[in-house]
Formats: C-alpha cells, structure tokens, sequence
C-alpha cells in the first residue's frame, strides 16, 4: 500500500543519470535500461531527494499544471512500476509531512 | 567507450554504424555500393578528447589491414543500423541516445559502479554527437538517406517510461 507520506528511495544497485531533461536508469543484475520520460524524470529525481508521494505530486502539480488528483495517481502508478520492478526501495510508511 | 560499430569516411565526413551482430555494419563499411572509405569494420573507441569526441579504428576483424591507415577523427554521428524492408531514420534525445551507446559498447554490468561511469560517458558523448536509429535495406538508397542527415535533424522521442 502506497502511502501521501510514503517515501522511496533509487534502490542502491541502481546506476542512474540525468541526461537533457531526462534520467536513464541502469539496474546492473537484471541487464535493464530504461530511460524515463520528462514526466517520470521529475517523479525519480523527488525520490532520489528524499521527497515524500505527496510532496512529489506536489512538484508534479506546479510543473506540469496537472490536477493535484491526477499529480498523486501518476506518482503512485510510476512507484507501483519502479517497486514491481525493484528499482525503488520503501524507506518508511509513515513520515510526517 | 568500445564501441560495437562499424564507420566509413564519406565525403570528409566520419560515420560510425553501431548495431547488434548482424545488423550490417560490416556491410555497410566494406560492400555496400556507393559508400566510402572503410574506418573500422566490427569496433570503434569512441574517446574523450578535448571537446569534442574522438573516434578511433580499431584492428578488430580487420584481417586485410585495411583500416591501419586510418586516423583517428571526430564523427558527424553515431548511426544505429537495423536491416528492413524500407529505409527511415530518426533522431534520438540526449537520454535515449546515450542508451543506446550503453548497449553498443562494452562495460561490466554486474558492476552498478561501472555502469555509473558508463551512463557518465555516454550522456556526455550524446551531448556532443548526433546518434539516429536507421532501418535500412542493401541497396543504394541507404547513402542518400545518409547524406539527408543534418546536425538539425529533429529529435524523436519514443520508447521511454514514465
């Protein structure tokens, strides 16, 4: 379960880059490389500063004029992605935000 | 960077085609008719050289030594080559385009400390040279669809996740 104050962080096998606009990712024992989209860009680097779901979504809803709604399901669906594919790590379930 | 590539010297310009086995590199530099002159046939050193990027031939299936003369240049782009039935071409993002050099060269996976330095090397590489995926098929048509090519060929974005 994904939590508002849920916080996750790049898994630390991870190699990743910001590169233009965007952030490639490299996970070394699976032989996989993705590149992210400008979207999933800015949702990986709120993760990578130790940003919580919601304040993410909040960056999200600032900088891509999108709804605070819409803002928080994009982050939780591109978090469900980056678990399924342990590429993040959960650090805690119940920060205060 | 080793890169998995071919390259031809055509009209004064450096091309490096990287691809997978098969692709047609090796084609591309020795048989396809109208081309250039051969740089590499099967890898390229792709260096950091000042400001620009440097790439070098290397001896790899060069039995002939056709390409011991050659010296090292700065290429007009890096060319990902996939054989069809049809030629397109399109130009890749700094982060896509490093991400393909990453395949086409050769690093130590396991290591997340070496696949930092080469998403390093290659975003900085990108930065600096044009990297296009071409489907092509073996008959003339491919070099004019080279020499279309432009540093201000637009970017394609594709195949990201986000």
């Amino acid at each position: 379960m994904i939590e508002d104050a849920s916080v996750f962080v790049p898994a630390s096998r991870i190699a990743y880059r910001r590169i233009g606009d965007q952030v490639v990712l490299v996970a070394p024992d699976d032989n996989v490389l993705l590149t992210l989209n400008t979207t999933g860009s800015a949702v990986w680097e709120g993760l990578d500063a130790g940003q919580s779901v919601v304040e993410i979504a909040a960056t999200l809803e600032q900088e891509f004029a999108v709804s605070a709604d819409q803002a928080l399901q994009d982050v939780v669906a591109f978090v469900e992605l980056m678990l399924e594919r342990a590429l993040v790590e959960r650090v805690t379930a119940d920060r205060e935000t | 960077m080793l890169l998995h590539a071919s390259g031809v010297v055509r009209n004064g310009r450096l091309w490096i085609f990287a691809g997978y086995t098969s692709a047609g590199k090796t084609t591309i530099a020795r048989e396809l008719n109208g081309g250039g002159v051969p740089f590499a046939v099967d890898r390229v050193a792709l260096l950091r050289e000042g400001l620009a990027p440097q790439a070098h031939p290397t001896p790899f299936s060069d039995p002939r030594g056709e390409i011991a003369r050659c010296v090292p240049a700065a290429p007009e782009a890096v060319v990902i080559v996939e054989q069809g039935d049809a030629h397109a071409v399109r130009r890749l993002a700094p982060a896509s385009a490093a991400g393909q050099l990453v395949h086409h060269s050769s690093w130590n996976w396991q290591s997340q400390a070496v696949m930092s330095l080469a998403l390093e090397t290659a975003g900085w590489m990108a930065e600096r040279v044009p990297v296009h995926v071409m489907r092509f098929s073996k008959d003339e048509g491919f070099w004019s669809l080279l020499d279309a090519i432009t540093r201000d060929s637009p970017v394609a974005r594709e195949g990201e996740v986000g």
